[in-house]
């Protein structure tokens, strides 16, 4: 696991080295062309030479950024967040309806040379002059030609996928580039308010990380809509204000339409499983279910890594990424955030959760069976599945005298299929032959398919 | 440059005229007449004297005629006053106290600036009396005042120069020690209802206001410790702002006269 979360941080760091500005291949091509502009110099290399004072560029570098973030909501003023593959920096022109002319996806080559890097409030600007403050005026749009050679437009530039904590450990080096948070919401109080409200309405994930998103009233377009209410994935310019703060280019950049962190915290297991609607989900941050381990790890007959849970509403299959320490009767409480809903041959599992969002909620509890006939089973088995079942007098039959393998119970109702995989430490144990009293967890997997934890305590 | 000088004669002629106008006089009576002067320079043509970062004595018969408007009254101005012509602004430097006595707020000032130096602190235009060796400069001596300082008629209305904090978040020399009027600003989050200073310390406190456009442009608002306001607190509301405006080593700083140069009555624009 550890070693999962180094490869995790490498690739993370890789991720942030290269920041790719990636060009969709599925979008329509560029419209234009670009100057004929060599360029030998790089945003974040023009970033780096700010060190907590303004500076006039005095060589002849050019660099090559696409806007990202331009004026038409109104939300962006005098400015163009603009970004290359390497890294994002404000551009001041001191003007307005810049977007007639660098709209968003306009690749802009921009000779450096007697232009200024400041920085307002920790945002990294470049314009025509310093102010008195260390922040930086815009071009006036008369000097813009001099300056500005606006090439290829139309281009496609995806966002960075990132989270909170990962913006807040890292704004400065995201800063005015366009960035993608997946499962966040607006935070209690800031939901269906005014997008322009007070200095900024709250954006959070649901593990309680936070983010200021800042709309200025009278400017935005949306500044009076609402914010919405649910969860799912945002789209905006990585700002900075004493602070990180984003910055919505549009409401079109907004899908905050699924189910929030309140409605996934405490959710039942019915609850859970009635989300699967017959496609693959990834569940929102903030889903966790909580119930009783009715899978046994200490006897084998289920994998290492998989978690039967049952709730007074139903049960569920867990997959983890490893082997699991929670035994038979644990009281837990899983964090499913992120991870997968899927139907795995037949039966809805949660896939590849990691073990640490697992967590014990102290003592030990019985999940009580459905008592019932194997017609009744069979009957129900969706229903039920991945919860335990008992069946009263009924018989063991067919393969191997031993528990190990396939066999078949028949209470005369019915039949079904008894499984026992043959690394349970049980397996070559004889099963009865006369009739008996049997607890199992009923299994979705190609049909229905019963699985004890062990002998001792589901077979009498 | 002749027009120009037969202007200035016209000014001063109908001056002359109109100080034979009488006027009501509340007690104790003062004088509401201007000297027989004649402004023959301007504030502007001061500062341009000060080329090389050092202070300029005057040596010519500069004579010019600037109106008070920002005085010592709140104690947030302290022994000088922001004088003003048509040309800019500049602080006149006195070594004396409760100056607003007899040099208040929209009194006409004509200033015989010979000998006079003009001189920068912190970035700011001076007219002070004298420069010490080491570089120090002092105001003009109570005792010597009559000889500099005359004043003329009282209660002219100033218009103040309607600009916005992003006009002047850069220095803009012209406009210092000028009254300036700033429209829907307001303090920002953290320095509303705030005290303006410390008065039991004596220590200043600056304040930013700003505006409502996204990128939020602000500027500092400086108040004394011995201004008599030092211990109420900033309004939090959206409105007009008049204040003299200043630099700072570099800086855009605002001073307002009293608190009844805030208009901050309106809904916060946040």
């Amino acid at each position: 696991m550890k070693k999962l979360s180094i490869i995790f941080i490498a690739f993370v760091l890789l991720g942030g080295l290269s920041s790719c500005v990636k060009e969709k291949l599925d979008s329509p091509p560029a419209n234009g062309t670009d100057p004929n502009i060599p360029v030998n110099y790089t945003v974040r290399a023009l970033k780096a030479r700010y060190v907590g004072a303004g500076f006039e560029i005095t060589q002849d570098q050019v660099i090559s950024a696409i806007v990202v973030g331009d004026d038409k909501s109104g939300n962006l003023y005098k400015q163009l967040a603009i970004e290359d593959s390497t890294a994002g920096i404000m551009l001041m022109i001191d003007a307005s309806g810049l977007y007639n002319m660098y709209p968003i996806g306009t690749r802009l080559f921009i000779k450096l040379k007697g232009m200024y890097v400041g920085q307002k409030k920790g945002l990294l600007q470049l314009g025509a002059y310093l102010n008195a403050d260390g922040s930086v005026g815009g071009l006036l749009s008369s000097k813009t030609s001099s300056f500005i050679f606006p090439g290829k437009w139309g281009i496609n530039v995806a966002p960075i996928v990132t989270t909170i904590y990962n913006l807040n450990g890292n704004y400065n080096a995201l800063q005015s580039e366009l960035i993608e948070l997946d499962n966040v919401e607006f935070a209690a109080g800031s939901k269906n308010v005014p997008y322009a409200t007070g200095y900024g309405i709250t954006l959070k994930d649901c593990s309680g990380n936070t983010v200021i998103v800042y709309t200025a009233a009278g400017y935005a377009t949306f500044a009076n809509s609402l914010s919405p209410s649910g969860n799912g994935k945002f789209i905006c310019i990585a700002g900075v204000y004493n602070g990180p703060q984003l910055t919505i280019r549009d409401t079109t950049d907004i899908f905050l339409t699924g189910a929030d962190c309140g409605a996934q915290a405490g959710l039942t297991i019915a609850q859970l499983r009635n989300q699967y609607a017959g496609s693959p989900i990834v569940l929102p941050s903030g889903t966790a279910i909580s119930g009783v381990v009715i899978s046994d790890n200490a006897n084998g007959n289920t994998p290492g890594n998989t978690m039967f849970l049952q709730d007074a509403t139903g049960g569920m299959q867990i997959h983890f990424t490893g082997a699991h320490p929670f035994a038979l009767n644990s009281n837990v409480t899983v964090n499913l955030g992120g991870d997968s809903l899927i139907n795995f041959n037949g039966g809805l599992v949660v896939s590849s959760v990691a073990v640490g969002n697992a967590a014990p909620n102290g003592g030990s509890l019985t999940a009580t069976p459905h008592t019932a006939t194997v017609a009744q089973i069979n009957a129900n088995s969706s229903a039920w599945e991945s919860t335990l079942v008992q069946i009263t007098n009924t018989s063991i039959g067919g393969g191997s005298n031993t528990y190990g393998g396939s066999h078949t119970v028949n209470d005369g109702t019915g039949s079904a299929t008894l499984l026992t995989l043959p690394g349970a430490n049980f397996a070559s144990q004889l099963y009865p032959t006369n009739s008996a009293n049997l607890t199992s967890i009923l299994q979705q997997n190609s049909g229905v398919q019963l699985v004890i934890r062990n002998p001792a305590i589901d077979v009498h | 440059m002749k027009n120009f000088i037969i202007a200035l004669l016209a000014v001063g002629f109908l001056a002359g005229m109109s100080s034979c106008v009488k006027e009501k006089f509340t007690a104790p009576p003062v004088t509401n007449t201007d000297p027989d002067l004649t402004a023959n320079a301007t504030i502007a043509q001061l500062k341009a004297l000060y080329t090389t970062n050092v202070p300029v004595q005057i040596t010519q018969d500069y004579i010019i005629s600037a109106v008070v408007v920002g005085d010592d009254r709140s104690g947030n101005l302290y022994k000088s006053l922001a004088i003003e012509d048509a040309s800019g602004g500049i602080t006149l430097s006195i070594v004396g106290s409760d100056l607003y006595t007899t040099m208040p707020i929209g009194r006409r000032l004509f200033i015989k600036c010979k000998n006079l130096y003009v001189v920068q602190y912190s970035g700011m235009f001076q007219l002070v009396a004298y420069v010490n060796g080491d570089g120090t400069f002092g105001g003009i001596p109570t005792s010597t005042e009559t000889q500099y300082i005359f004043p003329g008629k009282r209660g002219i209305p100033v218009t103040p120069i309607v600009t916005s904090l992003a006009s002047i978040t850069s220095p803009n020399v012209a406009l210092q020690s000028e009254l300036i009027e700033l429209d829907n600003v307001e303090f920002s989050s953290i320095d509303k209802n705030q005290r303006y200073a410390d008065p039991v310390n004596l220590i200043s406190v600056s304040h930013m206001l700003e505006d409502c456009t996204p990128n939020r442009d602000d500027v500092a608002v400086y108040t004394s410790g011995y201004a008599n306001f030092a211990g109420s607190r900033t309004p939090s509301g959206n409105g007009k702002v008049l204040c003299i405006y200043g630099v700072y080593n570099g800086a855009t700083q605002l001073t307002i006269r009293d608190t009844t140069d805030l208009f901050l009555t309106g809904p916060s624009c946040h």
